[in-house]
């Protein structure tokens, strides 16, 4: 097409809508013989319009745009991001669970099972009164009580060879012996002895073994309460209704039950080394 | 910046729980309202004669007491054992007390040499508030042939 064509051809289309130039358009992109210059023409006019004026907004935009307007309420003032508050227990929730993790992982540090063994030992004076009297570890262990259950098991303690102080002088008033056995005299020796004061007992057991061995106690699922006394370690802990304690003396490991309190139960402890706490 | 202390907090958190040492206490199990202590062990004494021993202390008097089965096991390599004979109560009334505390007693049990051996034994208490029950396996001992130079209950493969 000559340019003077061109010109011509051009001012013929700006006459046109935009609406007319798309139909034109479309026709001249599906037809078999597009016009190349025609379609060239075409799409510089329509770049050169306004694509707000109303007029060149294709069929139904106007519509269209009212009907969002109206469902939208466009425009709006723009709100300011509403800002979350952190609620106050969040940081202490954290903290607190960074200091129990702490307290988890440092007793095994100090060779602790867990911080309730630590605090056992540093506070044994609230948990059990140990008030070490009478014999030092040079004095000769005489045994003395004022309990005749007490020393039936005694007597018979010694009637098996063991000398050595792991029977308790004294027990709370009202309980009495109700039953004692020795088991196997020829093997494995143990004494079985059980004091009971109504609906309480007091259960003493004095294994001696002729090798190394132990036996298998239950307990909680918490930290046991030790206490070192003259190189003597007694293990303290709660199984249930029932408060146990458990050491090791020579050949002897020993254990005692109670249903009673667990200050009975240290109480009986005390005992065993030097006079009695009452 | 905050972001970066919080996720490093994590991290450390993290850290130590997983890297926390722990331990195995092999003398004590879990709260049992009947059972106080429990052990088994096998003893020698004589020849082919195992003594299997069970010991069960109650928590106070028990109306029952002591050993639901034992199960003697046998293994010639301590890896694959089997079972050779089974103890019941029915046929070794010894393995129930009564009206007691405790229960300490043995089964006796003609075996065959060259075999390592060990039990399995189910400890029971009961009374009127109910039943507990604790389970143990007693430690392997060895029954030399004859003609090995060694002592009784020795670990021909010298690992324990």
């Amino acid at each position: 097409m000559k340019e003077k064509d061109i010109a011509v051809r051009r001012e013929e289309l700006e006459k046109l809508s935009t609406l007319d130039l798309d139909r034109i358009l479309r026709a001249e992109l599906d037809g078999d013989t597009p016009n190349r210059e025609n379609i060239l023409l075409i799409l510089s006019i329509l770049e050169d319009r306004d694509p707000t004026d109303p007029q060149n907004r294709p069929e139904g935009a106007a519509e269209a745009w009212n009907a969002f307007v109206n469902r939208t309420g466009y425009p709006r003032p723009i709100e300011k991001p509403i800002r979350k508050t952190r609620k106050w227990y969040v940081p202490v929730a954290a903290a607190a669970a960074v200091v129990l993790i702490l307290l988890m992982a440092v007793p095994q540090t100090v060779g602790a099972e867990n911080i309730f063994e630590i605090l056992g030992r540093w506070t044994r004076d609230i948990f059990c009164l140990f008030d070490i009297e009478g014999t030092s570890s040079n004095d000769e262990y005489i045994f003395e009580t004022d309990h005749e259950g007490l020393q039936q098991v005694y007597d018979a303690v010694v009637a098996l060879g063991v000398t050595d102080p792991i029977v308790p002088t004294w027990i709370p008033n009202g309980y009495i012996l109700k039953e004692m056995r020795l088991v196997s005299p020829n093997e494995h020796t143990k004494v079985y002895a059980k004091f009971e004061n109504q609906d309480y007992y007091i259960q003493f057991v004095v294994e001696i073994y002729s090798v190394e061995r132990s036996n298998k106690y239950t307990k909680d699922d918490i930290g046991a309460l030790t206490f070192d006394f003259s190189g003597v370690y007694y293990s303290v802990v709660p199984n249930g209704d029932t408060w146990k304690a458990t050491w090791n003396y020579g050949v002897a490991e020993c254990s005692l039950v109670t249903n009673d309190t667990q200050q009975v139960l240290c109480q009986i402890l005390n005992s065993i080394k030097g006079r009695a706490t009452e | 910046m905050k972001k970066a202390i919080r996720n490093l907090c994590l991290i450390c958190a993290m850290l130590m729980v997983f890297t926390m040492p722990t331990s195995a206490e092999e003398s004590c199990t879990y709260t049992n309202r009947f059972i106080s202590s429990y052990d088994s062990f096998i003893t020698v004494p004589s020849g082919n004669t195992l003594k299997i021993w069970f010991d069960v202390v109650g928590n106070g008097t028990m109306d029952e007491i002591g050993v639901q089965g034992i199960w003697l096991e046998r293994s010639s390599n301590r890896t694959e054992w089997t079972t050779v004979k089974i103890f019941y109560p029915e046929d070794y009334p010894q393995m129930v007390c009564r009206n007691t505390g405790i229960a300490y007693d043995y089964v006796t049990c003609n075996v065959i040499s060259g075999y390592y051996y060990r039990a399995y034994v189910t400890f029971y208490a009961q009374d009127s508030r109910g039943m507990g029950i604790e389970y143990d396996y007693s430690e392997t001992m060895y029954i030399p042939r004859p003609s090995e130079p060694m002592c009784l209950g020795a670990d021909p493969l010298g690992v324990g």
